[in-house]
């Protein structure tokens, strides 16, 4: 392990700790392991033992300030230091309150939490999906509207080309040039037109392309926090 | 070093090494492992404590590629300190009586 995977460690283990303290926390050990230099890297590894272990220290250590009264209290601070990195000093609770919490958070969830979350969590979900189709929907239509002109115009261009020769054949030279006028330039048209969508899409489509993605990690990262906000509450209920 | 060192002593000896002269997190750890040789080598929590508690602060040292965080005691953390003096000189001399070479009445 090398000192960017140990500090990755870290930063997982510390997922649990606010924001603030993981960021502090971090820094910290970044900077000692610049202070020590590339040269001890190992070394420090070695001496600050596994991650998991480093990083489960702090943890107890911040639930411990966390609850700790205005005057410290040697007892707790000493268990706090010394204790195996597991032991979190909690007050013990009767069985049955517990019980009673947890029954009474499922009553809960059951009749008022998944109810209104779900039906919020439809709502959302069905807005998203409603947004992703008109977007989809106009964006379509531009599309089509965009390539249909150029095509058009090049179409009829070439279509007034093949009727010009038929009058030339025909006999009607005068009106054959000027038909052949008309298509080519419709032709020209077409193209000009063409490569104007091209350049147009170019220009567009990349926009859209990060608009798109930054909108996916918006999402993700609202999961991400959901999640930690479900595992303190979790954790707190457990520590309770 | 056989005895182990508890929080309290590990509190007094951090907060007597930054009360010195400001220092950072590395060098602190440099030190105590050099007085006291615990195998403990990480003070992050010991530190947060007392900056939590009010004793020391810290702050941000410009350097030539990087920054680096010092450590400074408040003047609560000064007053905290003799706290620990007082306390420590008792029981040195306490264990001292007991423990002490040339003391006790074996022979």
């Amino acid at each position: 392990m090398n000192a960017y995977e140990y500090l990755n460690a870290l930063r997982r283990a510390f997922e649990v700790l606010p924001e603030d303290e993981r960021e502090s926390a971090i820094r910290y050990y970044e900077e000692y392991f610049l202070d020590a230099g590339p040269e001890n890297e190992q070394q420090v590894i070695e001496e600050l033992g596994a991650p998991e272990q480093v990083a489960q220290n702090i943890v107890n250590e911040y639930k411990e300030v966390a609850r700790r009264a205005p005057s410290p209290d040697p007892a707790a601070e000493a268990e706090g230091a010394e204790a195996a990195p597991s032991a979190v000093p909690a007050r013990p609770r009767p069985a049955w309150e517990t019980l009673l919490v947890l029954l009474g958070g499922l009553v809960l969830l059951c009749f008022i939490g998944i109810p209104v979350l779900g039906g919020l969590l439809a709502g959302a979900v069905g807005l998203a999906v409603g947004a992703v189709a008109l977007l989809a929907g106009l964006g379509l239509m531009l599309v089509f509207v965009l390539a249909a002109l150029p095509v058009a115009a090049v179409v009829a261009g070439v279509g007034l080309c093949a009727f010009s020769l038929a009058l030339f054949f025909g006999g009607r030279a005068a009106s054959g040039l000027l038909t052949l006028g008309a298509g080519v330039c419709l032709l020209a048209l077409g193209c000009m037109m063409g490569f104007g969508c091209v350049r147009l899409c170019a220009a567009c489509i990349p926009p859209l392309m990060r608009g798109v993605g930054w909108c996916v990690e918006q999402c993700g990262r609202f999961f991400r926090w959901c999640a930690r906000l479900a595992r303190q509450a979790w954790e707190r209920l457990r520590g309770w | 070093m056989p005895f182990p060192v508890t929080a309290t002593l590990l509190d007094a000896v951090v907060l007597a090494i930054v009360a010195r002269e400001d220092i950072y997190g590395y060098k602190i750890t440099q030190e105590v492992r050099r007085l006291v040789g615990i195998s403990e080598s990480t003070l992050y929590p010991v530190l947060r404590r007392l900056q939590k508690d009010g004793f020391l602060t810290a702050y941000n040292e410009m350097m030539t590629n990087r920054v680096r965080r010092y450590y400074h005691v408040t003047p609560s953390g000064r007053e905290k300190l003799r706290e620990y003096r007082a306390d420590w000189t008792a029981y040195r001399d306490a264990l001292e009586s007991v423990l002490g070479e040339g003391e006790g009445k074996s022979e």
